[in-house]
């Protein structure tokens, strides 16, 4: 784990994540990295913390209350701008979930149980969106080819 | 005028006992399928500025999870099932067992999310028996988990305040010898 990974990719992160477990295990792997994030608990919150101040790059997960990640995602793409990268954090990968995703308006997919690899090379791709080195709009492609996840169901 | 020797670090037996006795009831949990190598992500996650993470969040991941468990048997007992509530509380559970590597449970979310989506009853009462089961021979395990990173947490802080009383002797050692 290399700690000085935000100070050479510094990010504003917004973290949309209901559950107290999940909240707390993506926000230490995040400070591990030398990154840190606002957490909010539901896609309504999302939206108004995004409507406030400017984010690089949101992890949402998809299902929350009172206002879900995918909802909140077409808000947040409507009346912000310039939008931050919306990862979708989900556990259940399913197909028509990444569909769902994609609809919305989400920009990334990573699946649960999130790997510190995995999410780094998901942060470095909104640094290159964020120094412009790489289209916000061309990381939708990878949504539908993105790995479902690394649980071995059966 | 020598300089006083100063002993090595030598972790206290309580804390390498501590220790071991972790490792085995890790070892135990993945060898028995409860844990799988995620979790190995999640000890990385604690150091010495999060020294009691772990416990934390298993403490918290056993609490929830009997919260959650205790509101999917709720919609059971209505005539109309009501399988989409059932499914939110599902996917909470599955979401954080996956993020701890919690193995047998995640799979019995599996199940039981599946009877939800076919809004099967039978097959929903079956998997969510079939979960409460298996969180019921989980939940002592990851208790006894829980117990022993308090103790290696408490035999550390013990081991740090006799560490700073020792260095405060040997400090006045030193003066002493200069005096002297």
């Amino acid at each position: 784990m290399d700690v000085d990974t935000g100070k050479r990719f510094p990010l504003r992160i917004l973290l949309a994540e209901d559950n107290a477990i999940n909240q707390q295990v993506l926000f230490r792997l995040l400070q591990r990295h030398g990154y840190t994030a606002d957490v909010v608990s539901n896609g309504l919150e999302a939206l108004n913390a995004a409507s406030r101040q400017s984010y690089d790059v949101c992890l949402m997960d998809c299902f929350m209350p009172e206002m879900d990640g995918l909802e909140a995602t077409r808000h947040i793409r409507q009346r912000i701008h310039p939008c931050p990268v919306i990862v979708a954090v989900t556990a259940a990968a399913l197909e028509e979930e990444k569909k769902a995703c994609l609809q919305a308006g989400m920009h990334m997919y990573i699946a649960k149980p999130i790997r510190a690899e995995q999410l780094m090379r998901t942060l470095y791709k909104c640094w290159q969106v964020k120094t412009r080195e790489i289209n916000i709009e061309s990381l939708q492609q990878e949504i539908l080819s993105a790995p479902s996840s690394h649980f071995n169901y059966y | 005028m020598m300089s006083p020797t100063i002993p090595a670090r030598i972790e206290r037996p309580s804390t390498r006992h501590f220790k071991h006795h972790r490792m085995i009831i890790v070892k135990n949990l993945y060898n028995d399928g409860w844990l799988n190598s995620h979790f190995h992500e999640i000890l990385q996650l604690q150091d010495a500025d999060n020294p009691a993470f772990v416990r934390e969040i298993l403490s918290l991941y056993v609490s929830d999870s009997r919260r959650l468990i205790n509101l999917m048997n709720r919609p059971l007992g209505m005539d109309t099932v009501n399988y989409k509530e059932i499914s939110v509380h599902v996917r909470g559970l599955l979401g954080s067992s996956l993020d701890i590597g919690a193995e047998g449970i995640s799979k019995a979310c599996l199940r039981l999310f599946n009877g939800t989506k076919a809004e099967n009853k039978e097959e929903t009462v079956l998997a969510l028996k079939q979960l409460t089961s298996e969180f019921n021979k989980m939940k002592p395990k990851l208790e006894h988990l829980v117990q022993m990173e308090r103790l290696i947490l408490q035999s550390v802080l013990y081991r740090g305040w006799n560490d700073g009383h020792e260095s405060s002797q040997i400090g006045c050692e030193t003066k002493r010898s200069r005096e002297a």
